[in-house]
């Protein structure tokens, strides 16, 4: 599909950094590509195809030792960084080859998010918010639709914004008018041709003391957004 | 013949002729009414008030042939060019026979096949049962495609098991042999536990549902005269209980028959052995070439 081959080489955001706890291992999808993430103790997060080289089995359900993530079916351990297999139990005086080795993406960590690209993007991530102002992050929702739905649904409108402005393909900015002064940011992450998730930031020169109320608000929002967009997919 | 229109072209026919257990011969009771899919094919089985075994088609009304071997009931959609492999232990009158369960797998058929073939996993996903982790290490073992039968053989593969089987008293190291004479169905044969000159058997028979899916049955048949049937069966259907959540979150479902797709260490010799075995015989059900 087209929109996979143009995106490979750019940023996408798969969740928020706190969300990436000690000792766990989430999955998160990309563009049809599964990937297990994952941060060893030293606090580096890894993001690798969600496959053990070895027989297929799925990464994110092994276990995060701190240094290594070891395949369930048969122990193997990849090392955190380089991917590489340190350890068969089966041959345990072996020392693996080069080959032995998970497939690993790019990951890095800013701004409060862990991004991901499926190529070899030449900037950072970053997400523009003028100096001196605040942000809070909203919760994260994910769609079954396509990101060009979401986008087309927040172009038309969104509640307290005089203008919602396309930034990029997959980067929105509502500009908020009123009582709560301001923009949202939307960070679309594809994980399929049909799937999305919604990541959205609120920055203020000011925000308002009831951060929860502002949470909640926008969170209603994006939920309703998500099941209007849903049901006409199923109509459809 | 009507059946013909029934049957997916993407079926080969090597998986088209073979014959494959569909249900256990002891949970068919008379007047009975069966379900059960078939290499995409809704099949309907039966046992009349006679006794008599029926298995058909529904949807064009064909009867399919039966076998009735090793406790289940097998047919086939194709034209079986051969009779079914042997299980010459099954016929020894010592021996506990069962079919100790059939479970459906979000797995395909050779996907189910490899894991039961697999050493290397019994310490790991099987943990203080078939293996444990200070002495998971597989030493090489003998692995031939046989000149009279043309089966996979792997011999004298050999693994420390605390638990081998419900019999077993204490942990010892356990020989296993494997056979694989057909593309969906292998057997064990691993030392007996309380006569260390024979073994029991354990055959996984495996029914392709679709290309993504299948039903294993399992076969014991096994030197055991205090453990219970209901006891045997619950011990087959634990270990493959910790096997099933692994099987279903392999990526690809489809087994990968290019050598370059996944990467073997030598513990897997069966499993690289079974993979060019089923590719030379033009085996693509349920596939990756």
């Amino acid at each position: 599909m087209t929109e996979a081959s143009a995106s490979e080489d750019r940023w996408f955001p798969l969740m928020r950094s706190e969300e990436l706890v000690a000792r766990h291992v989430a999955q998160a999808r990309l563009l049809g590509q599964e990937i297990a993430v994952w941060r060893d103790d030293a606090g580096l997060a890894n993001g690798w195809e969600n496959r053990c080289p070895h027989r297929g089995v799925r990464l994110s359900i092994g276990i995060n030792d701190g240094l290594h993530l070891r395949c369930q079916y048969h122990g193997w351990r990849f090392a955190s960084g380089s991917g590489q297999c340190s350890f068969i139990p089966a041959h345990p005086d072996l020392v693996p080859g080069e080959a032995f080795r998970a497939r690993v993406y790019r990951l890095i960590e800013r701004d409060g998010y862990v991004w991901a690209s499926l190529g070899n993007p030449l900037t950072l991530p970053s997400i523009d918010i003028p100096s001196g102002w605040q942000s809070v992050t909203l919760r994260s929702i994910a769609v079954n639709v396509a990101v060009r739905s979401v986008t087309a649904a927040l172009v038309s409108g969104y509640p307290g914004a005089a203008t919602v402005s396309v930034i990029d393909e997959f980067t929105l900015r509502a500009d908020l008018t009123g009582s709560e002064p301001g923009f949202v940011l939307f960070l679309l992450q594809p994980m399929s041709d049909a799937e999305c998730v919604i990541h959205a930031l609120v920055a203020s020169d000011l925000l308002p003391g009831d951060v929860l109320s502002l949470l909640r608000r926008h969170n209603a929002v994006l939920t309703a957004l998500r099941d209007r967009l849903e049901a006409e997919a199923d109509a459809a | 013949m009507g059946l013909a229109g029934n049957v997916k072209a993407s079926i080969d026919p090597v998986a088209l002729d073979a014959w494959y257990p569909v249900w256990a011969d002891s949970e068919l009771p008379r007047s009975a009414t069966r379900h059960t899919v078939l290499l995409e094919t809704k099949l309907q089985i039966a046992r009349r008030p006679d006794g008599d075994i029926l298995i058909r088609v529904p949807e064009c009304g064909i009867d399919l042939p039966i076998l009735r071997r090793f406790g289940y009931l097998w047919t086939s959609l194709g034209h079986p060019t051969r009779d079914l492999f042997q299980i010459p232990e099954f016929d020894e009158p010592d021996r506990r026979n069962l079919a100790a369960g059939s479970i459906g797998v979000r797995a395909s058929a050779p996907r189910t096949v490899e894991n039961f073939l697999d050493l290397g996993h019994l310490p790991i996903v099987h943990v203080n049962y078939l293996g444990i982790e200070q002495k998971a290490e597989i030493k090489p073992y003998e692995i031939e495609i046989t000149e009279e039968d043309g089966e996979v053989l792997a011999r004298n593969c050999r693994v420390y098991q605390p638990q081998a089987s419900l019999v077993a008293t204490s942990g010892f190291e356990v020989e296993y042999t494997y056979r694989v004479p057909h593309p969906y169905c292998a057997i064990l044969y691993k030392s007996s536990a309380i006569d260390e000159a024979r073994s029991d058997v354990i055959a996984i028979l495996v029914q392709p549902v679709d290309q993504d899916r299948s039903v294993a049955h399992m076969m014991v048949s096994v030197l055991d005269d205090q453990s219970s049937d209901k006891a045997i069966r619950a011990f087959q259907q634990f270990i493959f209980g910790q096997d099933k959540p692994i099987l279903e979150n392999q990526v690809p479902t489809r087994l990968p028959l290019d050598p370059r797709a996944e990467i073997p260490a030598r513990v897997d010799a069966t499993s690289s052995m079974y993979r060019r075995w089923l590719r030379a015989q033009g085996v693509r059900y349920g596939t990756l070439p």
